[in-house]
């Protein structure tokens, strides 16, 4: 009966971990590679021991170790899945040691479905599991100890331990040891006395030293000690209910009967708290999922690999309608070769769809630096990198942004920095080989030159110095193109950024700047912005416009100023078949 | 048992083995390939041990330090650390211009190689023990974490002074001594508490520079000798970004002009009234206090188009300490005109034995950590020659400077090393005002520059610690009253 019960168990866990795993894997991949170019991981001694110098540090390092995994979206999957398993193991470990019932099981789930769901935002961090997991563990420990002096030495080594591995979650099993003490019936009064003495004089000790300790640290902070959130100067309220929650989940086995007479009744009560809890549990996970925000992530991710194809894909199975994700969408369009065709086929959001502003932030200065990179404004990818990784509220240090880094000194020559970067990145799990190939590189000129990303780069930066105007990015790349004419991304972005900032003055002034790309065809967009710039000042524009315009646009110009001018809601009679061009961006948008 | 005692042996005698004399080695006669670049300088006899380690992956060193007849033998896998005892025991052996000769044997690829022994002279001249500076990653607009620290530099204990974590995260700038005395000292913190921490013998004040009519608050300052004034810059600080190659960051001001706050009355006085509206800054008082240094370039309205073309001269300007009062604009006298030169001055210091007046230069603009030409230059204040330091200078930036108490050391933020990252680097200057090759400020792990992202900026020497700490500074932040200034009309 109890192997029966065993395996059951075993296969419940086995369910919910799978379920974390397929969730990670299939419908929040992105949020995994989110995590990993935030946390960057070195196998220095200098690394741990800056981490252990705080509460919290061990769960920040094993947990940073683990992140670096998430570049490869299966593996973070399945590591989320071990971990929050394990999570709901120790807590039914827990609950089982204190009084075996028909409903421990089940109710072991709940805490780990709810720290499933705060793990949905992508600030809460995976740290917060490694520290209540070694808050849970020290508590389970305990119930191991059957006498009451080495109950006392447990006491005094383990919450300052536990306090120091795993930051704040220390609460859990302090209150967790208390609470169970004073519910032992078998335990004398004396021990109830003494043992709650001294849970309670190691933790005011702790609360009073650590100020004296770490005096840089703000306070509260290192209540929490581990960083649970992103941002350590807020703290979201998920934390102290999953604290209170992981305390009283297994307390409440306490108050439950150990049996019921009837075993078909506590099966009942089995299955249906179980299917109660999974249902609810789901449906808590998929409310605090961000949809919109994965969306985002997953354009930053293909951008980032330079997987042109799959951001294309994803447009066109789901037109983007956020800034960012439409300029990644951009990106890839350009470095495919089809933005001027193609870009007004999905929905546009203005310039801010093109190059977002800069913003003092880890994120929109990430995706923005990878146009400019690509553009050639290598100083700024240089500066939007740093800025990014400036940024970062807990102060890691981000593989992706010292990647950016290490490869903007490179193309500009700046070798000393460069390797001052790769040598750290050398560190590291996943760059090392990167950064050890790079490191061969450095000074080599030739490879450099002829390199197919950093050659081309090298060719088509900025040969003279100006300031950036944020307010003027066309001016920008107005100088970057006029000192290479033939610098294709320039040319293309320029023209797009006058067409979406519905500047056709502009448009038709640096239109014969493309004269030297030499299209096969003239791009789409161009053709019905042009068609349409002569059809404001000529009479029967379609035969006189000097441009070559293919003939469909043509008819299609002829068809569209008919609807524009005759029907009664032009825009509504016109979305069916002309939201992809120019026109009816620059009408409706 | 007996196969045990056979290993047992065997690894003691292989450890023998491994630390004898190395065998069969090559001579090469050029320098050790060291980090950081201890060769041949002038330390003074107070200093950390300079540990250092050897580049280019080696499997074993051997450091063989003569000194006064003392010779100390270090070994490493690749660094080189000394003891604290061993290291004073050589260095106070040394002390008065002796020379202490490190050799060093490299074994790679299982060869051994000597290299030509350095020589580091020590002399006498202490460097006052502390050295305060601003902790901060050489970023652009956004700063996160940044802390004042104090290093004691006859070991390698750190003090944090100030951290922004404990003041809501506001930007604080770095820290100034008057006569580096640990007892009078400022530093301006921002954010909604801020205000300018005024320390002095352990009181601590905060003071909102800015009055009416005022550009700003206090920038740029330097205390009076007396320590009872307060000269400072207000300045209206305009970034740009540039975008070609390893230019990086401009900053420069469309405004910027002086005030003397009298810290006993709460009083502000701004600079006497000119005929041509200006640009000044980077104010300093001499060492007599009777004269107040400044960078004084002719206001321009077209910037920042026209910023390569704004060139700071080098101006002086009297000041009576009785009074508290500036001088009539007719003392005011060009010191050093580096426009005529196509430069731009910054930063002036004077020793303070009032021998020198020590500057940075570069080729134009109010901003100089981030232009890669910048120098620092020496002037005699006796005979108006100016020294260029080639010896002191390298092709990357070199400024921020303070002085020794007792002019014969300075200390200066390099970026020598990769053009990015400032560290403090030490410079003896002896009494016929020669310079010497400067070193950097030792670190107990001498790979600790290699991994850091932090700069060291502005550092200051000081001749003890501060009163303060960084919890004192968050009470401040957080608590205490900020106390005005009158303008004085």
């Amino acid at each position: 009966m109890e192997k029966k019960s065993a395996t059951t168990h075993f296969l419940l866990s086995a369910l919910f971990g799978l379920s974390v795993f397929l969730f990670f894997g299939l419908v929040y991949p992105h949020h995994l590679h989110y995590h990993e170019q935030f946390q960057l991981f070195l196998s220095t001694p200098a690394y741990f021991l800056q981490l252990m110098a705080k509460p919290g540090g061990l769960a920040e390092y094993m947990a940073s170790f683990l992140t670096q995994f998430f570049l490869f979206s299966w593996s973070g999957a399945a590591i989320m899945a071990v971990l929050l398993t394990s999570l709901q193991m120790i807590i039914a470990g827990v609950s089982r040691r204190l009084r075996e019932n028909p409903l421990y099981y089940p109710l072991s789930f709940i805490p780990a479905f709810f720290f499933w769901s705060l793990l949905c935002d992508e600030n809460m961090m995976p740290s917060g599991i490694l520290s209540v997991l070694i808050a849970m563990v020290t508590w389970r420990g305990y119930l191991e100890v059957k006498h009451i002096g080495w109950k006392t030495v447990y006491l005094l080594f383990l919450i300052p331990i536990t306090y120091w591995f795993g930051g704040g979650s220390a609460v859990i099993p302090v209150l967790g040891i208390i609470t169970c003490e004073w519910m032992n019936k078998e335990s004398r009064w004396s021990n109830k006395v003494l043992i709650t003495l001294c849970t309670l004089s190691v933790t005011v000790a702790v609360l009073l030293l650590i100020p004296l300790l770490l005096p840089q640290f703000p306070y509260k902070r290192m209540l929490f000690g581990t960083d649970f959130f992103r941002f350590p100067v807020y703290y979201p309220t998920g934390i102290p209910v999953l604290w209170g929650l992981l305390w009283l989940i297994p307390v409440i086995n306490l108050f439950l009967p150990a049996s019921l007479k009837k075993t078909g009744k506590s099966r009942l009560l089995f299955i249906s708290s179980l299917v109660l809890i999974f249902v609810a549990g789901g449906l808590l996970v998929m409310a605090n999922r961000d949809a919109g925000k994965e969306e985002v992530m997953a354009y930053d991710h293909y951008v980032r690999m330079q997987h042109w194809d799959k951001v294309i894909k994803m447009a066109d199975r789901r037109s983007p309608s956020s800034p960012l994700a439409v300029a990644c969408l951009n990106l890839a369009l350009c470095k495919s070769g089809k933005m001027s065709d193609n870009m007004f086929h999905y929905f546009q959001n203005g310039p801010e769809g093109l190059i977002p502003t800069f913003t003092r932030d880890f994120t929109i200065p990430m995706i923005t630096g990878e146009i400019y990179y690509h553009l050639g404004f290598i100083n700024t990818a240089q500066r939007f990198a740093f800025e990014a990784m400036e940024s970062l509220p807990n102060y890691w240090k981000s593989g992706r942004a010292l990647k950016r880094l290490a490869e903007t000194n490179l193309i500009n020559g700046e070798y000393k920095v460069a390797a001052k970067y790769l040598r750290i990145l050398t560190h590291t799990t996943f760059y090392k080989k990167w950064a050890h190939y790079v490191l061969g590189l450095l000074r080599d000129e030739t490879a450099i030159n002829t390199h197919p990303e950093w050659g081309y780069l090298r060719t088509y930066r900025s040969k003279t110095d100006f300031l950036d105007s944020e307010n003027e990015k066309d001016m920008m790349l107005g100088i970057l193109l006029q000192q290479n004419l033939t610098h294709y991304m320039a040319y293309e972005y320029l023209l797009s950024y006058c067409l979406l900032a519905k500047d056709l003055e502009h448009f038709m002034e640096y239109f014969p700047l493309g004269m030297k790309l030499r299209y096969d065809t003239l791009p789409l967009s161009y053709q019905e912005a042009l068609l349409y710039v002569w059809s404001l000042s000529h009479e029967d524009p379609l035969k006189t416009v000097p441009y070559s315009v293919s003939d469909k646009v043509r008819q299609q110009l002829a068809a569209y100023q008919q609807l524009y001018l005759n029907a009664s809601d032009p825009e509504q009679a016109l979305k069916k078949n002309y939201s992809g061009t120019y026109w009816y961006y620059l009408h409706f948008r | 048992m007996r196969i045990v005692k056979f290993h047992i042996i065997t690894l003691l005698l292989g450890i023998l083995y491994a630390c004898g004399e190395p065998r069969d080695v090559t001579a090469n006669d050029s320098l050790p390939p060291i980090y950081p670049d201890y060769t041949q300088i002038t330390i003074p006899c107070n200093i950390a041990p300079l540990n250092f380690m050897v580049l280019h992956n080696p499997q074993q060193v051997l450091a063989v330090l003569t000194g006064e007849g003392k010779t100390v033998r270090i070994r490493g896998g690749q660094n080189i650390r000394f003891s604290g005892k061993k290291w004073d025991q050589l260095v106070n052996s040394c002390i008065g211009n002796e020379h202490i000769s490190v050799q060093l044997y490299v074994k790679k690829d299982g060869v051994w190689t000597c290299y030509k022994p350095f020589l580091w002279t020590v002399t006498e001249d202490r460097i006052d023990p502390y050295l305060s500076y601003r902790l901060i990653e050489p970023g652009y607009e956004v700063w996160n974490k940044l802390q004042l620290c104090e290093r004691h530099l006859e070991s390698f204990k750190v003090r944090i002074l100030a951290d922004n974590a404990l003041t809501e995260n506001s930007c604080m700038n770095c820290h100034t001594y008057g006569n580096q005395d640990p007892g009078t000292s400022f530093f301006h913190l921002r954010g909604p508490g801020g205000g300018t921490i005024l320390n002095r013998n352990g009181k601590l004040r905060k003071i909102e520079t800015k009055t009416e009519g005022s550009i700003s608050a206090g920038v740029y300052g330097n205390f009076h000798p007396s320590g009872r004034y307060g000269v400072f810059s207000t300045n209206i600080i305009i970034p740009e970004f540039h975008a070609f190659r390893g230019e990086r960051l401009e900053v420069y001001d469309t405004e910027s002009d002086l005030i003397v706050v009298d810290f006993d009355h709460n009083t502000s006085m701004p600079f006497p009234p000119t005929e041509k509206k200006e640009l000044r800054t980077f104010p300093v008082f001499s060492a007599d206090g009777n004269t107040v240094y400044y960078c004084r370039a002719p206001y321009m309205s077209a910037l920042p188009d026209s910023v390569r073309y704004l060139r700071y001269d080098l101006m002086s300007i009297s000041f009576n300490p009785h009074t508290g009062m500036w001088g009539d604009t007719s003392t005011i006298d060009t010191v050093f005109s580096a426009s005529r030169h196509k430069l731009s001055v910054c930063h002036p210091k004077t020793s303070p034995d009032g021998r020198y007046l020590l500057f940075t230069v570069a080729e134009y603009g109010t901003f100089p950590i981030w232009h890669r030409e910048t120098d620092l230059y020496l002037l005699n204040l006796e005979t108006g020659s100016v020294d260029a330091l080639n010896n002191v200078n390298s092709a990357l930036s070199d400024t921020y400077h303070s002085w020794s108490s007792n002019s014969r050391w300075f200390v200066f933020a390099s970026k020598r090393d990769d053009g990015m990252y400032g560290k403090p680097y030490f410079c003896h200057i002896d009494e016929n005002g020669l310079t010497s090759k400067p070193f950097v400020l030792p670190q107990k792990d001498p790979s600790a520059y290699f991994t850091t992202f932090k700069s060291f900026n502005i550092p200051e020497l000081s001749k003890g610690e501060v009163p303060f700490n960084a919890l004192d500074i968050e009470k401040i932040y957080r608590s205490m009253d900020k106390e005005t200034l009158d303008p004085v009309k």
